[in-house]
């Protein structure tokens, strides 16, 4: 028998004895103990920082993380955040993920486990600690003290940061978790709650048995004066009434305030008047439920005011122990408990809590409030400018001067009716709680009267949760601005803690950096607001944490804010497949909605803007306006949808002051020479047509902002329509769209412009210009997916080279405004499938890669309806252009030889040849005969320097494997090289050699004048076609032997001299170029153009 | 305090019968202007019509949709619905009032209702039963009770009426706030006798079903609310504590509680107002034939019920 076989049976054995289960167990939670406790792994302070306990001995703590705190995501060392290395828990065990991740160290080693652990610079100061039994994390946590430095580098961030001193880096995380703990103990706090402590409140009330009962001094001045506010609620007020009326407390009067309402409600009322003289009923004109409110506070004559809205109901002992309570102990604002009904369910809104958990949320309902009433006439009743949260704010600044006592009885029951549409909390936007909140959580005098720092800049990133997309973004500001006078302040709202402590984290790696943590989401304007404080700049940016910059964003900017009249600024923002996502605001006419300028156009369009132009508002994630200036306006408004939120304060601040006038003739300028990259643009799109919160991702929200709120504010009418710069654009604006459906749907339409190019805005004037040698002048889209980013510019550089106005589109979405263009031009890559053509547009459709000439795509492209099918190929002509060309015969289906960026890939002068024979693929892509000729050039000691992903465990122990090079480095690494090694098969098939024709990376390399080693599996072709004289610069092999020979042969006998190989390459631009296929697909698009013209009979040119 | 009455009135005969003549004095007495709509086929000169319209303002139309068209129609003519503090609208369905309308108005003057009938039932839902309703002005003056007329149509069909009409009026009225009540309040007592007289009626009932819907009508009928006009109808004699007598009641017994007995009771204790009544009941009776479900007439309980559950005791 094994030992192993041995060791299973007497464990067998042990557990069959009875007991025996619970004592392994015990031993076995020991032993785990034991094990986290040894080499420091386990910190205790900061365990019990985040558990909120303090732990009798370490022991105790491990235990505890053992048990409950792993599961409740805790973390028990501070270097360790699973969320910061695997955010969507895919590599960690849930139960264990500490355990988890030392265990998998042989995978992971390269994988921080915290955003100031980076295992690469751990292993580069300490070699050993790659072979430390828990990896780069285990060496850090054995030798890590207060005089060590914690191995701070670069992250997933991927910026580089100066060490932070270990003691520092635990002192700050510790107080980071500490400050989230303390924060969500006050938004955790049970406002809400299913159960109620029945038996004290017996108590409470047994003991206030012996208190007088409340009696008026005199008749004409009752105890309490209920207030209550009614409109068209006629059905419903009964019950209140009728609660209101049966109070065992007799001195009291009722004075309900319709605020106009058009059904039965004042003839119920005049009834109840009529009923019961202590009933007083007062009329207004729909002038809101605040000043309703007033009016009723205004005609009290009680010594207490109460609250009872039409829809609740009080328990008939409310207000005799409520004035019995509050007489007793001399109180001036006290409230009791609330029981909740919805459907079969109750809960209670009975929370003890002072003005600091009022400030993170309310927890007081308006409906059991009792306050004396010179009190609430002393802090003004309530605000009417607010539509929803009144009572929030009455309670906030009543609990400024004095704290409001919770009395422990059940004192009003609430039915849940939500299907009520009349409803404040219905119709209104949970958002009126932020505006409530920042009126009282910001000092915007204080902030005006704060120092700001001459020429910084302060940018504010509200974030929420997604901590690899703000350090990604802070990472970048900072990193693109290395000198500008530049601080980025997070706003972090209320995200979870691995999070927040993760933010807090980035401060030590980034000096410029400053992190407040807010115990809520809300919502990045009250955000913004809350940590405006704490930006010195005397310019401040709002950017969406999902905005990537590049360098030089910030001077171009300033400029632009420096212009006369500019009031805030903006770059051009475009997504991730370069069309527009932000560009400014322009305004239908009425009533005046905002409508995205050029969203969604190829980034083309909108430099046609020039670099700078001024805009009725500015629009999206990025912008900038002086701090003094946004101040203020009083910041951010929390009623604005996300992404409306720049556009509404860039039109506060033209207009200049609180005063909401638009026509006040401010400036807003754009940037557009400065790009950004939002880099979630499409998930942003995509949650606003569903009216959720924005940032899917977790970036930020916009909880419960809408549109409605901007369209009651500014589509008054008066908005400047932008039309002028939809002109500059070189487009007229004929009508406006919803962008999706679903937006339609939710009854809230974002709009999108719907444009005509310029010249076809009036139906006469249709025609298509011609250049002086009778070319078309044609607008192209040139379309294709992210991958084909290079050639697709490159084919629209080279367009542009012939006068034609050419855009790149690689967005995917459908050709929404096709109709703008004159032709369309899809490129296809390898292993892509052929999309639709676009619409009545004539459509080419042109197969990039080798390989793709078969039926399987040609046919049903041509069945599409694409007007032209190009494949890269051998043309029959040999010319390089589709045979027939430029004559009303032309094929529908034809060959274009593969060509090059002439600006890309050009011949370097002799003194930057410097280095070996360059093999830059990937191993991945390489062929065998590649693969074999690499490895056996390398075994001979060659002068070969392979640069690629998976070489290194290809190539013999020792062999140098460079980075690989990346597509825009290519033409230099190329132009450096004495030789290059490619492959003659492309990876879209093995046919080019069988056609004798040149794939891609050799002619690349020809052009750039380097000598061209191919992998050629087959005889070399007795007739090479097309680009005859870049086979003079090839030679090919077809054995690794024959390689190793090639790259031992000097350059000069290889292909000839530098001067040879320079003509070659020159020639190359010309025959072989981009440019010289431009001309071709101008040819072909001439006669279809021309065809179209003839074919309609209304542009016959 | 002002008040309209408007009384709807029908006779098959054509004639005006001396009880509703009696009626129509005692709403004189408490009402400013009283409009009596009759769809009886009275002559234009003859002594009915002469009779009417010496006591109240007559109109006459077409017998078409019961009684709560006739009311509509002479809302419609009163055009001054704003004038009055109360308007009372009511049928020539009772007997009564047995002492007089004043104590009634005096007894609700205080109680805090919007409006307010003789009886009030659940019976299919919570409503105040049409043959004597009074409404406060500010109900006639509120959109709810101004629709609730305005959209009235002519309706044939005397269960669809009291489906929508009867049921509705005071439906659409609780509904738009307002407080319905009645003046006849029946003790715990009445309760009882009413609920045992109910559990009675119901026992007949089913019994007269055929088997096959017995079983299910079983697990219905007694539990339904008890109609109080009927089921209480004796607390007539009880010092005029219910006002009035429906005249149904006396014709069909619907309870079968001994309505001969009651008739008798009533005339011995309220001559005048009842004299004549038996008359009009036998000359009438061909008139009105039984109507589905209900009884032929008078019926007795047997003998070791009939002082637990009948009439006057």
């Amino acid at each position: 028998m094994s030992g192993r076989r041995l060791r299973r049976a007497g464990r067998r054995l042990v557990l069959a004895v009875p007991g025996s289960g619970r004592a392994v167990a015990v031993v076995r939670g020991r032993r785990a103990v034991r094990g986290l406790l040894d080499g420091g792994r386990f910190d205790v302070d900061w365990y019990a920082a985040q558990a909120d306990t303090s732990f009798s001995s370490p022991e105790d703590a491990a235990r505890d993380y053992l048990e409950r705190g792993r599961r409740a995501g805790l973390s028990p060392n501070s270097l360790f955040e699973p969320e910061w290395y695997d955010p969507a828990g895919a590599l960690t065990r849930p139960d264990d993920p500490f355990g988890a991740y030392l265990a998998r160290i042989g995978e992971l080693r390269t994988v921080g486990p915290h955003v100031l652990v980076d295992p690469a610079t751990v292993i580069a100061a300490h070699p050993e600690a790659a072979t430390h039994r828990h990896g780069p994390l285990g060496y850090v946590l054995d030798h890590a003290d207060a005089e060590g430095l914690a191995p701070a580098g670069g992250g997933p961030a991927g910026a580089v940061v100066p060490s932070v001193p270990w003691v520092k880096a635990r002192g700050r995380l510790i107080r980071a978790v500490t400050q989230w703990r303390q924060q969500e103990r006050l938004r955790r706090a049970p406002r809400r709650s299913a159960v109620f402590d029945h038996r004290a409140e017996k108590a409470w009330r047994s003991a206030l048995r012996s208190q007088p009962a409340p009696v008026a001094e005199d008749a004409a001045h009752p105890v309490v004066t209920v207030v209550m506010p009614v409109r068209n609620r006629s059905g419903l007020m009964r019950r209140a009434v009728d609660s209101v009326r049966a109070q065992k407390l007799p001195d009291w009067e009722l004075v309900v305030v319709d605020d106009g309402s058009t059904d039965d409600t004042p003839y119920v009322l005049e009834g109840l008047a009529a009923a019961d003289p202590r009933i007083r009923v007062f009329r207004q004109d729909g002038s809101g439920v605040s000043r309703a409110r007033n009016r009723g506070i205004a005609e009290a004559r009680g010594e207490y005011l109460a609250f009872l809205d039409s829809d609740n109901t009080w328990l008939p002992d409310f207000l005799d122990l409520a004035v019995r309570a509050m007489r007793r102990d001399d109180v001036a604002v006290a409230y009791a408990a609330m029981q909740l009904r919805e459907g079969d369910r109750v809960g209670y809104r009975a929370f003890d809590g002072d003005r600091e958990y009022l400030l993170v949320g309310n927890h007081i309902d308006l409906n059991v409030l009792v306050a004396r009433t010179e009190l609430v006439r002393a802090v003004g009743g309530f605000a009417e400018d607010l539509r929803r949260a009144v009572d929030y704010d009455l309670v906030l600044r009543l609990t400024a001067q004095v704290p409001a006592v919770f009395l422990p009885f059940v004192g009003a029951v609430y039915s849940d009716d939500s299907g009520d549409r009349s409803r404040i909390s219905v119709s209104e936007p949970l958002a009126w709680d932020f505006v409530v909140r920042s009126r009282h959580a910001v000092d915007w005098a204080a902030i005006a009267e704060q120092d700001r720092v001459p020429g910084r800049v302060s940018v504010v990133v509200p974030v929420r949760d997604d901590l690899a997309t703000a350090a990604r973004c802070v990472a970048a500001l900072l990193a693109s601005e290395p000198d500008a006078d530049l601080e980025v302040v997070v706003a972090d709202l209320g995200s979870r803690r691995a999070a927040s402590v993760g933010l807090a984290a980035l401060e030590l790696r980034h000096p410029r950096l400053q992190v407040h943590r807010l115990p809520v989401d809300t919502g990045p304007a009250l955000g913004v607001n809350l940590v405006l404080p704490h930006a010195t700049g005397e310019v401040v940016a709002v950017c969406d944490p999902r905005v990537v910059v590049d360098g030089g964003w910030l001077a171009p900017l300033l400029a632009a804010l420096e212009r006369p009249g500019a009031v805030a600024v903006q770059p051009l923002v475009t997504d991730p497949v370069g069309t527009v996502a932000a560009a400014g605001a322009t305004f239908t006419a009425a009533p005046g909605q905002p409508v995205p300028l050029l969203w969604g156009h190829p980034v083309e369009d909108a430099l046609k803007l020039g670099d700078v132009a001024q805009l009725p508002a500015v629009d999206g994630p990025f912008w900038l306006c002086r701090a003094a200036d946004l101040v203020a306006v009083r910041g951010l408004d929390p009623l604005m949808p996300l992404r409306w939120l720049g556009t509404d304060v860039s039109l506060r601040l033209a207009a200049g002051s609180k005063d909401l006038d638009p026509r006040f003739p401010g400036r807003l300028v754009t940037a557009v020479q400065v790009e950004l990259t939002s880099a979630d643009a499409e998930a942003d799109e995509t949650a606003d047509d569903k009216g959720q919160a924005v940032g899917g991702g977790g970036a930020v929200s916009g909880i419960g902002a809408d549109d409605g709120q901007f369209r009651r504010r500014w589509c008054g009418g008066g908005l400047p329509s932008g039309r002028s710069l939809w002109r500059s654009a070189g487009f007229a604006v004929t009508g406006h769209r919803a962008r999706s459906a679903g937006s339609v749907a939710a009854g809230d339409p974002a709009l999108t412009a719907v444009v005509a190019r310029g010249w076809r805005a009036g139906r006469d004037e249709v025609e298509v210009g011609m250049s002086p040698d009778e070319r078309p002048l044609l607008r192209w889209r040139i379309r294709g997916t992210p991958e084909l980013s290079g050639r697709a510019q490159a084919v629209a550089a080279a367009l542009r080279r012939w006068e034609q106005d050419a855009v790149v589109d690689l967005s995917g979405r459908p050709a929404a405004q096709g109709e703008l263009d004159d032709v369309t031009l899809h490129l296809v890559g390898a292993g892509e499938p052929v999309p639709e053509p676009a619409g009545d547009t004539p459509s080419l459709l042109w197969l990039l890669d080798p390989g793709q000439e078969t039926a399987a795509l040609v046919a049903p492209a041509r069945q599409a309806g694409y007007a032209h099918v190009l494949w890269t190929g051998a043309p029959e002509d040999g010319q390089g252009t589709a045979g027939g060309s430029g004559t009303d015969s032309a094929p529908e289906v034809c060959a274009l030889a593969p060509a090059i960026d002439p600006v890309l890939f050009r011949p370097a002068t002799a003194d930057d040849v410097t280095g070996g024979v360059l093999v830059a693929v990937d191993l991945d892509d390489a062929s065998p005969l590649l693969r074999a000729a690499v490895h056996a050039a390398v075994r001979a000691g060659a002068d070969i320097e392979v640069r690629g992903r998976g070489w290194a465990a290809f190539l013999p122990p020792g062999a140098e494997v460079g980075e690989p090079v990346r597509s825009h480095r290519l033409a230099a690494a190329y132009a450096g090289a004495r030789a290059v090694l490619l492959d003659a098969a492309g990876p879209g098939g093995a046919s080019l050699p069988a056609a004798g024709v040149l794939p891609w990376s050799a002619l690349q390399a020809a052009a750039c004048a380097a000598p061209v080693l191919l992998a050629w599996p087959e005889p070399s072709p007795q007739t090479p076609a097309g680009a005859p004289g870049a086979w003079s610069l090839v030679r090919t092999f077809t054995t690794p032997q024959e390689a190793v020979e090639l790259i031992a042969t000097p350059s000069q006998e290889l292909s000839g001299d530098p001067q040879t190989r320079l003509r070659v390459a020159r020639d190359l631009s010309v025959s072989d170029s981009y440019d010289a296929r431009a001309f071709t697909l101008v040819q072909l698009a001439a006669v279809l153009t021309r065809r179209e013209v003839t074919a309609s009979g209304s542009r016959a040119g | 305090m002002r008040r309209l009455a408007v009384m709807a009135h029908y006779d098959a005969r054509g004639e005006v019968a001396p009880h509703v003549l009696r009626q129509v004095d005692a709403l004189s007495e408490i009402a400013d202007r009283v409009l009596v709509v009759s769809t009886a086929d009275l002559a234009p000169d003859g002594p009915a019509a002469r009779e009417l319209s010496r006591r109240a303002e007559l109109i006459r139309r077409p017998n078409v949709g019961y009684d709560f068209y006739s009311w509509r129609t002479g809302l419609d003519l009163a055009t001054d619905l704003h004038r009055f503090d109360q308007v009372v609208i009511c049928n020539d369905s009772c007997i009564g009032p047995l002492a007089g309308y004043e104590p009634v108005f005096a007894a609700m003057q205080d109680r805090p209702v919007d409006f307010w009938g003789m009886t009030m039932t659940r019976r299919r839902a919570l409503h105040v039963q049409s043959y004597f309703v009074v409404f406060g002005r500010h109900v006639v003056a509120s959109p709810a009770f101004g629709d609730f007329w305005q959209r009235m149509t002519p309706i044939s069909d005397r269960a669809e009426v009291i489906t929508r009409y009867e049921l509705g009026l005071s439906g659409c009225l609780i509904r738009a706030g307002f407080t319905p009540g009645a003046y006849f309040v029946p003790t715990r007592h009445d309760r009882r006798v009413a609920r045992a007289r109910h559990l009675w009626w119901a026992a007949q009932t089913l019994r007269r079903l055929p088997a096959h819907r017995r079983r299910r009508a079983a697990r219905r009928i007694p539990f339904e609310p008890w109609n109080p006009v009927t089921a209480l109808a004796d607390r007539a004699l009880d010092h005029a504590r219910l006002p009035l007598v429906k005249i149904d009641t006396l014709r069909f017994d619907p309870y079968g509680l001994d309505a001969r007995r009651l008739l008798a009771g009533c005339e011995r204790r309220y001559p005048e107002q009842f004299a004549g009544v038996r008359e009009f009941l036998d000359r009438t009776a061909a008139a009105y034939p039984v109507r589905a479900g209900e009884r032929s007439g008078p019926a007795r309980p047997p003998f070791g019920l009939r002082h637990v559950l009948g009439y006057g005791r």
